[in-house]
C-alpha cells in the first residue's frame, strides 16, 4: 500500500512548485485552445475552418459513441426495474450457506430473464472468488448526511426513505453530521429527527463538527470525515468490524428508492473485491423536477445521463455525488479529504493511490433521487445553478493531485496511469471548451474572411459540412429527449402530457444552457485554480 | 461488455482516422475521380444567387436539380455555360470559369423582368429632381430654377412643401443647399434687407439666422454641415470659411485659405496650402491628416473633399483628378466628374463624361506578415456620350448610370465584357436617382415630368449571400 500524500497542503519546495504548474495546466490549456482558435479564425481562417471541421467530426463520433452507451446503460437500468433486490440478497445468503441456489430460474419476461442471467453470472464469479461475503444479516449500512443549512423539510423525506426501504432499518446506522456553525434551527431540526426516527434504526447519531480544526478547509469532506470517525468509535464499541459496514455519504436531499439498500447490499456481497470498491448509483434529480426552470431541468437530466453513460465503463468510473463504499477502505485510506471541495471524486482517487491502483467503482443499476437546485426565483436559480456547476467543475482540483500521484507511483501500471490521467484531463478541458467551440468559435472563420478565403471552396463547403454534422447530431439529441422522458418518474396526474412535451422542447435550448451553465462555470473553476484562487464549499439552494 | 466496448471504440477510432482526412480533402475541394480522369483531383464550385430567387439552373444543356440560390459543387477546372431561367424574366446566360479550389461567386445576379414594374409617384409636372445623398428625400422643383420646391420622402411616400412660413414663400429660396445624410435643406436669400440663412427639416419649423452688416454681398458657393449636428453651418466664399451658429444666431469667420472642405463626424476636413487637415466643429483640436497631400493633386485651385469612412477620403480636383489618402493615392488622372462609394463592399464608382470606372480595396492576408490593402481598378464602360451620374446597384454588383437623357443598367463581369441594358429616358435636364434601399430608380418622365420609378430589384425577394463579407471593418483595422 502506498503512502501517497494526497493533500496539496504541506507540500514544500519543488513539489509545491510542480503542483502549482499542474494546477495551472488545465486552465492554461483551455484558454489557449479558445484564444488560439479565435486568433486562428481571424488570421488564418482556412486553417481554423479545417481544425473546426475535424473537431466537429470528432465530436459527432464521440456523441454517437456516448449515445450508444447511454442507451445500453439505460437498457441495463431498465432490466433491473422490477428486480426484488432483497430477495436476491436472501438468495446470495442461501448460496453462501448451501453453495447452491434455492428456487431460482422462475423469471418471466425478457427483462427478468436477462437480469436473472446476469445474477447467475455474478454468483459464478463469487463462487470462483476467494473472498466470501458476510451474510446480509451481518452487514450494516452507515449513512452519513453532512448538513450545513438544510432544514427538516429537506432532511425528513431522506430519513423517511431509509426507514421505508425494503432493507431492515435496524441494520442502518444514520449519522447526521451537522456543522457547528450551522444555524440553531438546523441543529434543532436534526435533534427533532433523531427523536422521531432514532429508535427505528440501528443507531441515529448527531455529530457536531467544530469549525476551524487544524488542517481542514470549510468543506463537506471535513464534516463527513469527522462524523465517520465518531461513527467508527460507536461501531467498535458495539463490536462491529469495518469489513461488515458499507458507508454511504449522501447529500441531505438524497431520497433513496425502496430497494436501494438491498441493491447496495447485493452489489457489495457479489463483488469479490468488495473491500476495495466504491458503489455508484445513478443519481437522478426528480425530487422537485417539475418545480424548477426548464434550463435547470435539462441540465440535471444531462448530469444523470453523463453518469449513466459512465456506468457503462466501470474500469473508468469515478465516484460522484451521493455514493457508497467499503467502510474498511474508508478507514484505511484515512477518510475523505478534509481540504478539498470535490470530496466525492477525491475519495476515489485517494483510495486508488492508497491501494496502488487496486480500487474501482462498481456501478449500481439503481437510482437515487436528489433535488434540482432551486433558489426560488428564476434569476436566483440561475445564479445557484451556475455556482453548483462551478463547484462540480472544481473537481479539476483533482488533476494536479492525481497527476502527481501517477508520476510518483511505481506500482500502478503505466497504461492505467495514462488512461485515467488522460481521461481526467481531457474531460475537464472538453467541459470548459467544447460548448464554446461548437456554439460560438466554430462559426467565426466566415466572419473574419479575406477575399482569398471567401473565394475558396472551403468557405462554401465548411458551413455545409457543419450543417450536416449538426443535423446528424440531432439524432443523438432526439435519443436523449426520448430517454429523458422515459427516465422521468411515473407521471403524477398534475404533470400532464403537455408538460412532458414542453420538457422535450426544452432540450432545444441545450446549446445555450451548455455554454452558460456548463462551459462557463467550468472555465471559471479552471481559471480560479490556475490563479490559485481556491474555492471552498458552497451549499446549493434547495427548496421544495 | 468490455470486449464489445473495445470493439466499438476501435470502430469509432477507425472511422475517425479514415474519415477525418477525407473530410478535410473534401472541404478543400479534393475528390477521387473514376474513369479516364482517374485519381485525386481538386475541383471548384460556382455559387449562384439571383434576385428574385428560385431560378432554374442549367449547366451546359442539363438542368441542375436545385434552384437559386445554390452552390454547384465538384466542378473540374474549366468553363461552364450557365443559364438561369425564371418565368416572366429574361433568361440569364454566361460562360462561367471555374478554378481548382476556388469558388466562382455570382452572388448577385439580377434577373430582368419581361414586364418592368413602373410606378407613378406624383401626377404633377416637375422640372428638376435633386436627391439628397444617403437619405430617402428627393427635392422636386417646378417652373424652372426659381419655382417652388417640394420634398418627397420615397420611403413614406409623403410630400411636403419646402419653407412653410408664409413670409418666406415669396422670397425664398434664392439658393438651396443640401448636405449628404442630412434631412435638412438650407436656403439662403435676402429678406427685409438682411441675409437670411434658413434650415428646413421635414415636418419641423424652420430654424435660421438673420445676418446683417458687411456681408450684404455674401453669396456662398458651398454650405455644408454635419448630418448629426445641424447647429453649425460652414459656408465658403472664395477661400474664406465662415461658420453660422443656428443656436446663437450669429455667424463668424472660421478658417481662411481653404481650397476645399467637408464636414464629417463633427469635424471640418479641409485642404489648406499643401496639407489636408481637420478641426473640430467648435474650432478646437486642429489636426494634420495628410501632410504634403498637394503633391498628389497635381494642380492648384479648388478641391472637392468626399469623406466616405472615418479614415477614407477622396479628393476631386477641378480638372477631374481623383485621389485618395490610401495607397496608391491616385485613382484617375483627369476628367472625373463624380464618385459614389459602396461602404459595405469598399467599392468606388467614378465617372467621366464618357466612361465609368470602379476601384475596389481588398485586404490580402499573406501567410506571413501583416495584412495589406490592395486596390483593383477596372474600366466598366467606355464610349459614353455625356454621362451625368452613376450609382452602384444590387450590393455593388451592377451599375445604374445616366448618359444624356437615357438611363442604363450595366452588368460588370469579372470574366467577360460588361453588358448594358437601356432602361428608359428622363425629362430633359433632369437626373435620375437610384438607391439600393428602395431598389427603385426615380426619375421625371420624359414627356409628362411626373415623378416615376422603375423597380430594379424586388427587395422582398432578395436573399443575402450567406455569410456576407465584412470588409468595412478591415479597412479600419488596417489604418
Amino acid at each position: 500500500m502506498s503512502q501517497f500524500h494526497f493533500s496539496r497542503r504541506k507540500l514544500s519546495g519543488g513539489a509545491r512548485v510542480f503542483e502549482r504548474a499542474l494546477e495551472i495546466l488545465p486552465g492554461l490549456t483551455s484558454w489557449s485552445i479558445l484564444i488560439g482558435l479565435i486568433l486562428l479564425s481571424v488570421f488564418q481562417p482556412v486553417c481554423a475552418a479545417i481544425i473546426i471541421i475535424v473537431f466537429e467530426f470528432y465530436w459527432l463520433l464521440r456523441l454517437f459513441y456516448l449515445t450508444l452507451f447511454l442507451m445500453l446503460s439505460y437498457t441495463r437500468l431498465s432490466l433491473e426495474d422490477k428486480t426484488n433486490w432483497l430477495e436476491r440478497v436472501r438468495k446470495v445468503d442461501d448460496f453462501m450457506r448451501n453453495g447452491a441456489l434455492s428456487g431460482s430460474g422462475a423469471a418471466s419476461g425478457w427483462k427478468s430473464k436477462i437480469s436473472e442471467s446476469i445474477f447467475q453470472k455474478e454468483l459464478k464469479r463469487l463462487r470462483a472468488a476467494s473472498s466470501p461475503p458476510p451474510l446480509s444479516a451481518d452487514i450494516y449500512h452507515l449513512v452519513i448526511v453532512p448538513i450545513l443549512k438544510e432544514t427538516a423539510e429537506i432532511l425528513e423525506p431522506s430519513i423517511q426513505s431509509f426507514v421505508q426501504g425494503s432493507f431492515s432499518p435496524k441494520q442502518i446506522f444514520v449519522v447526521l453530521a451537522v456543522e457547528e456553525r450551522a444555524e440553531k434551527a438546523v441543529h434543532e431540526a436534526a435533534f427533532a429527527l433523531q427523536a422521531k426516527y432514532g429508535n427505528r434504526f440501528f443507531d441515529f447519531l448527531i455529530v457536531k463538527h467544530p469549525d476551524g480544526l487544524e488542517g481542514e478547509a470549510r468543506v463537506k469532506g471535513a464534516n463527513a470525515s469527522f462524523a465517520a470517525k465518531a461513527a467508527h468509535q460507536v461501531l467498535v464499541s458495539r463490536s462491529i468490524a469495518p469489513e461488515q459496514v458499507i458507508v454511504s455519504c449522501f447529500d441531505a436531499d438524497t431520497v433513496v428508492s425502496f430497494d436501494y439498500f438491498a441493491c447496495l447490499t447485493y452489489c457489495f456481497m457479489v463483488f469479490p473485491d468488495r473491500q476495495r470498491a466504491s458503489f455508484q448509483p445513478i443519481p437522478v434529480y426528480h425530487n422537485n423536477i417539475w418545480d424548477v426552470p426548464g434550463f435547470a431541468r435539462i441540465l440535471e437530466t444531462g448530469a444523470s445521463f453523463f453518469q449513466l453513460t459512465e456506468a457503462s465503463h466501470p474500469d473508468r468510473l469515478v465516484t460522484f455525488s451521493s455514493h457508497s463504499m467499503s467502510f474498511k477502505a474508508l478507514v484505511e485510506v484515512g477518510y475523505w479529504p478534509v481540504d478539498m471541495v470535490s470530496d466525492d471524486s477525491a475519495i476515489f482517487w485517494k483510495a486508488f493511490f492508497h491501494y496502488d491502483g487496486d480500487y474501482r467503482t462498481v456501478p449500481m443499476f439503481t437510482t437515487l433521487s436528489m433535488d434540482v437546485v432551486n433558489a426560488g426565483g428564476w434569476w436566483q436559480t440561475c445564479v445557484s445553478v451556475y455556482k453548483q456547476k462551478r463547484r462540480w467543475a472544481w473537481g479539476v482540483e483533482n488533476f494536479p493531485i492525481v497527476t502527481r500521484g501517477f508520476l510518483q507511483s511505481k506500482k500502478i501500471p503505466i497504461f492505467e496511469r495514462l488512461r485515467h490521467g488522460c481521461k481526467l484531463f481531457e474531460g475537464h478541458i472538453a467541459w470548459a471548451t467544447w460548448p464554446f467551440i461548437l456554439g460560438v468559435i466554430g462559426w467565426l472563420p466566415p466572419f473574419f474572411t479575406s477575399r482569398e478565403f471567401s473565394d475558396s471552396v472551403i468557405y462554401y463547403t465548411a458551413p455545409r459540412i457543419s450543417g450536416i454534422i449538426f443535423n446528424l447530431a440531432s439524432v443523438s439529441l432526439l435519443t436523449t429527449i426520448v430517454l429523458s422522458l422515459m427516465l422521468l418518474p411515473k407521471a403524477k396526474i398534475k404533470y400532464s402530457f403537455f408538460r412532458r412535451a414542453v420538457h422535450a422542447l426544452e432540450w432545444l435550448a441545450i446549446p445555450l444552457v451548455a455554454i452558460f451553465f456548463s462551459a462557463l462555470p467550468a472555465l471559471e473553476a479552471q481559471t480560479r485554480l490556475m490563479l490559485a484562487k481556491y474555492m471552498e464549499f458552497w451549499v446549493s439552494d434547495k427548496k421544495r | 461488455m468490455k470486449l464489445f466496448r473495445r470493439a466499438v471504440f476501435f470502430l469509432f477510432a477507425a472511422i475517425f482516422l479514415i474519415g477525418a482526412p477525407q473530410l478535410v480533402f473534401y472541404t478543400l475541394g479534393y475528390s477521387f475521380k473514376a474513369g479516364s480522369e482517374q485519381g485525386i483531383v481538386q475541383s471548384g464550385l460556382i455559387f449562384l444567387s439571383t434576385a428574385p430567387p428560385g431560378a432554374a439552373i442549367y449547366v451546359g444543356g442539363r438542368r441542375y436539380r436545385e434552384t437559386t440560390p445554390s452552390i454547384i459543387r465538384d466542378l473540374m477546372p474549366g468553363h461552364y455555360p450557365i443559364r438561369l431561367v425564371l418565368k416572366d424574366y429574361f433568361p440569364w446566360a454566361r460562360n462561367v470559369p471555374v478554378e481548382a479550389g476556388k469558388a466562382t461567386v455570382l452572388g448577385s445576379v439580377l434577373l430582368r423582368p419581361r414586364q418592368p414594374d413602373w410606378k407613378t409617384h406624383i401626377l404633377q409636372t416637375y422640372d428638376r429632381l435633386i436627391s439628397i445623398p444617403a437619405t430617402h428625400h428627393l427635392l422636386l422643383q417646378k417652373d424652372g430654377d426659381s419655382g417652388p420646391v417640394e420634398i418627397y420622402d420615397w420611403k413614406s411616400k409623403k410630400r411636403y412643401p419646402l419653407f412653410t412660413a408664409p413670409e418666406l414663400k415669396s422670397h425664398f429660396p434664392e439658393n438651396l443647399f443640401i448636405s449628404p445624410g442630412s434631412l435638412a435643406v438650407l436656403g439662403i436669400g435676402k429678406f427685409d434687407g438682411k441675409i437670411q440663412v434658413r434650415l428646413a427639416k421635414t415636418g419641423e419649423e424652420e430654424s435660421g439666422v438673420s445676418w446683417t452688416g458687411a456681408e450684404k454681398d455674401f453669396n456662398p458657393k458651398q454650405v455644408k454641415w454635419d448630418e448629426r449636428d445641424e447647429r453649425y453651418l460652414f459656408m465658403r466664399q472664395e477661400n474664406e470659411l465662415k461658420r453660422a451658429d443656428l443656436y446663437q444666431k450669429n455667424a463668424s469667420d472660421f478658417l481662411s485659405g481653404v481650397r476645399g472642405y467637408a464636414v464629417d463626424n463633427r469635424r471640418v476636413l479641409y485642404f489648406s496650402g499643401q496639407d489636408f487637415l481637420s478641426i473640430d466643429v467648435t474650432g478646437k483640436s486642429p489636426k494634420a491628416i495628410w501632410k504634403d497631400a498637394d503633391s498628389f493633386l497635381g494642380e492648384e485651385g479648388e478641391i472637392e473633399i468626399i469623406p466616405v469612412s472615418p479614415d477614407m477620403v477622396f479628393f476631386l480636383t477641378a480638372k477631374g483628378r481623383l485621389v485618395t489618402n490610401h495607397p496608391p493615392r491616385i485613382i484617375a488622372d483627369e476628367k472625373v466628374q463624380g464618385v459614389q462609394f459602396d461602404k459595405k463592399n469598399q467599392k468606388l464608382l467614378y465617372w467621366t463624361e464618357t466612361a465609368v470606372g470602379s476601384a475596389e480595396w481588398i485586404s490580402h492576408k499573406p501567410a506571413m506578415g501583416a495584412p495589406a490593402l490592395e486596390i483593383t481598378k477596372k474600366t466598366l464602360l467606355e464610349g459614353g456620350r455625356r454621362i451625368q451620374t452613376a450609382f452602384w446597384a444590387h450590393d455593388g454588383a451592377y451599375v445604374v448610370y445616366q448618359d444624356q437623357n437615357k438611363v442604363y443598367l450595366l452588368e460588370p463581369q469579372a470574366f467577360a465584357d460588361p453588358l448594358v441594358y437601356e432602361l428608359f429616358e428622363v425629362k430633359n435636364g433632369s437626373q435620375a436617382f437610384y438607391s439600393d434601399d428602395s431598389g427603385e430608380v426615380f426619375y421625371l418622365d420624359k414627356n409628362t415630368g411626373h415623378l416615376m420609378s422603375l423597380e430594379l430589384i424586388p427587395k422582398w425577394k432578395v436573399m443575402e449571400v450567406p455569410l456576407a463579407l465584412i470588409r468595412e471593418k478591415e479597412i479600419e483595422t488596417l489604418k
